[in-house]
C-alpha cells in the first residue's frame, strides 16, 4: 500500500477557553486603517489563542475594532516561516504549500501568486508587524473557527465520512465516502491526519480484538490483513472463494467468515498457517453475521430464507406464484465447535427483521428486532439465553438502531424523542448513557480508553472527556 | 458550513452530564417503512440478499423478501403485481430474442454480470471459439475430440427457457445460435446453483454460468475465442459474454422500493459488497 504523506494538523480536542475570538475586518465593519503615525500609538496587548490545540499568547493591537495579531507570533504558532526581501515579507506555511507576500501599510497582498486584499492594512507597531489573523490563516491553508476562537494550521477535512474505528494507539480511522475512490483517513490523537490507504477494499474491514490489524477481502475473494500501525497489507492464504461477514476470534488467532457464492458455509482461517477450515457446510444458503463466543466453542449466525417462486413445467406467466410467507431472517447457533456431531439449532422463529447479531460473554446472544408491520414503534434489543431456550426484551423503551459488543460490553445506539443516544447495556438490561445528541448519528465507535467517535450528517465527531470536537466539516 | 445553526449535544460520562455542540442538520427519526418483494434472476439473488441486509440496517422497519426462479419470472412477477422488483439479466423493457418487451416496466441497472463457459474437470479443453460453441449447443459437435479434447461424448447442460443467463449466453457466446434439445447427453437446469452442481458432478459436461459461481476444483472456466473470462477482460472490452443486471419496476420506482434500488446503485454498495460478491460495478463499464 502506498502511504501518503502527512497532510496536516487539526485540533483533536475542543477547547473552551477565554481565548480571544478572531474577528474578520469585514465583520467588524471597520473604518479606514490607522495611519502609520497613529499606529505608533496603538496599545499592544497579549491575547490567548488556541492554535492546533495548544494555548499560546499572541501580541495584538486593535485598529478600528479589528484585532490585528503579531505576524511573527502568529507565524510561530502556525509553524510558518517568514522571509524578508526589501519591504516585502513572504510567509510560507509549514508544508510549503502556500505563500503569502505582504507589506506593511499595504492592503494588497498576494496568495500563491494571486492578488488579494486585506480590509485593514498590516500595521507596524514598535518594530513588529500586525496583520489580520483570519485572512492570513486562511491564506496559509488553515482555518479559524469563529465560534471558538481556535486556529487550525491546516483546515479540517471536508466531505462525507463513514465507518469509524479506533486502532490500538487510539488513532481514529474513517472512510471518506465522497472521494473519487473511498479513502481511509487516519486521524491521530493530536489531530494529525493522513490518507492512510486508497484501497477501497478496506472499507468495512474487520478489526482484530487488539486493534492492531484489520481483515478484508478484495473483488477476487482473496483475504488480506492490514497492519493498523504502518498500513502495510499482507495477503492471508490463497483461497479465493467469496467471503463475507468477517469476524475475529477473541484470541485474535482466527478469522471466521461466511463462505461461498451462495453464502452457504461458515469457515475460518488461522493466522499462523493461513489455512481455511470449514466449520459448517450444511447446504443452508444465505448465512450472515457469524459471531464466535469468547471461548471459541459457540457460533451464532443468521440465515435468510428466500421466498418460493413456482411455475408450471412450461414456465408460463399465468402459472407463476410466489410464496413469501416464510421469507425472513432467523438466528441459529452451533455449539461444540470442532465436534463432528455438532448441529445447528434454530433460535428464533418470528418474522420480524433481525439485525446486529452479537454474542455476549456469558454465551447469550443479542439482536435487534424491528417490526416491519409497523405495530411496534420501537425496534427492540432482544436477548437469547445461553441455552437458546428463552428470548426476552433486553431494551425496549427506546428505538434501538444498532448494537455491538466492544471489549465484552454491550453497547447500543438508540433513538427517542430527544435524539440519539449511545448506551452501555448491563446484562440485566440497565442502560448507562455514554452520550446523547440531537444530531443525526449514523455510526459510532468506541476506543479502548472510552473515547467515542460518531458520524453525524457525514461529519466525524469526537467525544472525549466530555468534550466534543468536529474533526471534519 | 453554517456556524450559526447548531444543535446541542449532551455527553454523559460516568454519570456526569456534559454538554457541547455539533453543527449540522437535526436528527430525524427514520420513518421509511414497507415491504419490498424481489423475484427473478438467481444470478442476482446473492446481490439482492446482501443489499437487503445492509439496507435494513439503515431502514430497520423495511421488510425485504427475495426469491429466485430465473430472469423472465422477474418482469412477469412485476407485471402480475406479485413482486415489486423483477431481477432480470436483460433489459426486459425491450424485445430480446425469445421474449417480448414488458410494456410499462422500467429497467434499473444494478450490476454487470460476466458469464463464462464451464466444463467438468475431466475435460482437457481450455479454449472454445464461438463457432465451436455454436456447434456444440446446436448438437453438431458431439465429441470432445472434435474440438481438441479426448474421445469422449460431450454432455450439454443448459439453463431452462426463461433464464437470463441463457438469453445472454445465446446472444453473446453463441452469437445468436440455437440451443437444440437432444435425446441424450443433454440436461436442463433451473438455477445457477444447479448448473454448477450439474457440471461439477457430470464427467465430460459443458455448461455456462455467471462468473460469481465459479469456484472449487470440480469445474473450470474455458477461454472464449482465446480470451479468459475475467473481470478485467470484461472491463477492458476484450471479453464479450456479459450483461447488465436489472431491477425491473412497474413504472418509476417509488417509496421504499426506490430507496432500495438507489442503495444498490450507490457508490458505497457498488464499490463495496457488490465487488466482493464478484459482480462488476455498473460504473466500471463507462
Amino acid at each position: 500500500m502506498k502511504m501518503s504523506r502527512v497532510l496536516g494538523m487539526i485540533l483533536a480536542s475542543a477547547v473552551v477557553t477565554s481565548a480571544a475570538t478572531l474577528t474578520s475586518a469585514a465583520a467588524a465593519g471597520q473604518k479606514p486603517a490607522a495611519t502609520q503615525s497613529g499606529a505608533s500609538q496603538l496599545k499592544v496587548v497579549n491575547q490567548s489563542v488556541v492554535i492546533d490545540g495548544a494555548s499560546i499568547s499572541l501580541k495584538s493591537v486593535t485598529v478600528n475594532q479589528v484585532a490585528l495579531y503579531s505576524l511573527r507570533d502568529l507565524a510561530g504558532g502556525l509553524g510558518a516561516s517568514i522571509k524578508q526581501s526589501g519591504t516585502e515579507l513572504t510567509v510560507t506555511d509549514s508544508m510549503g504549500l502556500h505563500a503569502v507576500i505582504l507589506k506593511a501599510g499595504a492592503k494588497s497582498y498576494r496568495v500563491d501568486g494571486s492578488d488579494a486584499q486585506f480590509a485593514v492594512a498590516p500595521q507596524s507597531v514598535q518594530g513588529s508587524l500586525y496583520v489580520e489573523p483570519i485572512a492570513l490563516v486562511n491564506a496559509l491553508g488553515g482555518e479559524a473557527l469563529p465560534d471558538t476562537g481556535e486556529i487550525r494550521s491546516m483546515a479540517r477535512l471536508s466531505g462525507q465520512f463513514s465507518a469509524p474505528l479506533f486502532d490500538a494507539a487510539g488513532n481514529l480511522l474513517v472512510t471518506q465516502e465522497d472521494a473519487e475512490i473511498p479513502q481511509l483517513i487516519k486521524i491521530g490523537k493530536n489531530g494529525q491526519y493522513d490518507v492512510f490507504s486508497n484501497n477501497g477494499n478496506i472499507v468495512g474491514a474487520a478489526l482484530s480484538p487488539d486493534r492492531t490489524a484489520a481483515a478484508f477481502t478484495d473483488e477476487n475473494g482473496a483475504l488480506f490483513l492490514l497492519n493498523m500501525g504502518n498500513g502495510t497489507v499482507k495477503r492471508l492464504g490463497t483461497d479465493t472463494s467469496v467471503k463475507t461477514d468477517l469476524t475475529w476470534s477473541a484470541d485474535g488467532k482466527k478469522i471466521y467468515f461466511i463462505q461461498g457464492d451462495k453464502q452457504e458455509k461458515i469457515a475460518y482461517i488461522s493466522l499462523d498457517e493461513a489455512k481455511v477450515t470449514e466449520v459448517l457446510a450444511d447446504k443452508v444458503e444465505n448465512k450472515s453475521e457469524v459471531q464466535v463466543s469468547a471461548d471459541g466453542k459457540k457460533l451464532v449466525y443468521f440465515v435468510t430464507a428466500t421466498g418460493k417462486a413456482e411455475t408450471d413445467k412450461e414456465g408460463t406467466e399465468g402459472s407463476l406464484t410466489i410464496d413469501y410467507s416464510k421469507a425472513g431472517t432467523q438466528a441459529f447457533s452451533l455449539e461444540k465447535l470442532g465436534n463432528k456431531e455438532a448441529k445447528p439449532v434454530q433460535l428464533t422463529k418470528d418474522q420480524d427483521n433481525k439485525l446486529y447479531l452479537s454474542i455476549l460473554p456469558d454465551g447469550s446472544a443479542s439482536y435487534i428486532s424491528a417490526d416491519p408491520e409497523g405495530q411496534l414503534q420501537n425496534s427492540v434489543l432482544k436477548l437469547i439465553s445461553p441455552d437458546g431456550t428463552k428470548i426476552s426484551n433486553l431494551v425496549a423503551d427506546v428505538d434501538v438502531v444498532s448494537s455491538e459488543v466492544i471489549g465484552g460490553k454491550l453497547m447500543i445506539l438508540a433513538e427517542d424523542a430527544n435524539g440519539c443516544h449511545l448506551f452501555e447495556v448491563a446484562p440485566a438490561g440497565a442502560k448507562t448513557e455514554l452520550f446523547g445528541t440531537k444530531a443525526a448519528v449514523s455510526e459510532w465507535a468506541v476506543a479502548a480508553d472510552g473515547t467515542i467517535a460518531v458520524i453525524a450528517d457525514g461529519k466525524v465527531i469526537l467525544v472525549k472527556d466530555g468534550k466534543t470536537t468536529e474533526l471534519t466539516k | 458550513m453554517n456556524w450559526v445553526k447548531k444543535l446541542s449535544l449532551v455527553a454523559v460520562a460516568s454519570a456526569v452530564l456534559l454538554s457541547t455542540t455539533i453543527s449540522g442538520s437535526a436528527w430525524a427519526k427514520d420513518d421509511l417503512k414497507g415491504k419490498i418483494t424481489v423475484n427473478g434472476s438467481t444470478a442476482l439473488l446473492p446481490l439482492t440478499l446482501q443489499a437487503a441486509k445492509e439496507f435494513q440496517k439503515l431502514h430497520p422497519k423495511v421488510k425485504i423478501a427475495a426469491s429466485g426462479k430465473g430472469s423472465v419470472t422477474g418482469p412477469q412477477a412485476v407485471k402480475k403485481g406479485i413482486a415489486d422488483i423483477g431481477a432480470c439479466d436483460w433489459d426486459a423493457s425491450m424485445d430480446v430474442p425469445g421474449f417480448k418487451a414488458f410494456e410499462g416496466q422500467v429497467a434499473n441497472k444494478v450490476a454487470v454480470i460476466p458469464f463464462a463457459t464451464i466444463v467438468n474437470k475431466s475435460v482437457n479443453v481450455d479454449n472454445l471459439t464461438t463457432e465451436q460453441l455454436k456447434g456444440i449447443y446446436a448438437g453438431k459437435i458431439t465429441n470432445w475430440k472434435e474440438v481438441g479434447g479426448s474421445d469422449e461424448d460431450i454432455v450439454v447442460i443448459t439453463r431452462s427457457f426463461g433464464s437470463g443467463t441463457r438469453v445472454n449466453y445465446q446472444a453473446k457466446a453463441l452469437d445468436g445460435g440455437d440451443i437444440v434439445k437432444k435425446a441424450k447427453n443433454y440436461k436442463e437446469v433451473g438455477s445457477s446453483g444447479d448448473m454448477k452442481t450439474a457440471v461439477a458432478t457430470t464427467p465430460n459436461s459443458i455448461g455456462y454460468i455467471d462468473l460469481t459461481y465459479i469456484s472449487g476444483t470440480d469445474i473450470k472456466a474455458v477461454k472464449h475465442d482465446g480470451v479468459e473470462a475475467t473481470v478485467e477482460n470484461v472491463i477492458n472490452g476484450k471479453y464479450k459474454i456479459w450483461s447488465y443486471g436489472y431491477y425491473m419496476t412497474k413504472g418509476e420506482p417509488t417509496g421504499a422500493t426506490k430507496a432500495f434500488i438507489e442503495y444498490v446503485q450507490s457508490k458505497k454498495f457498488q464499490e463495496g459488497s457488490l465487488k466482493k460478491l464478484k459482480f462488476i460495478p455498473i460504473s466500471a463499464m463507462k
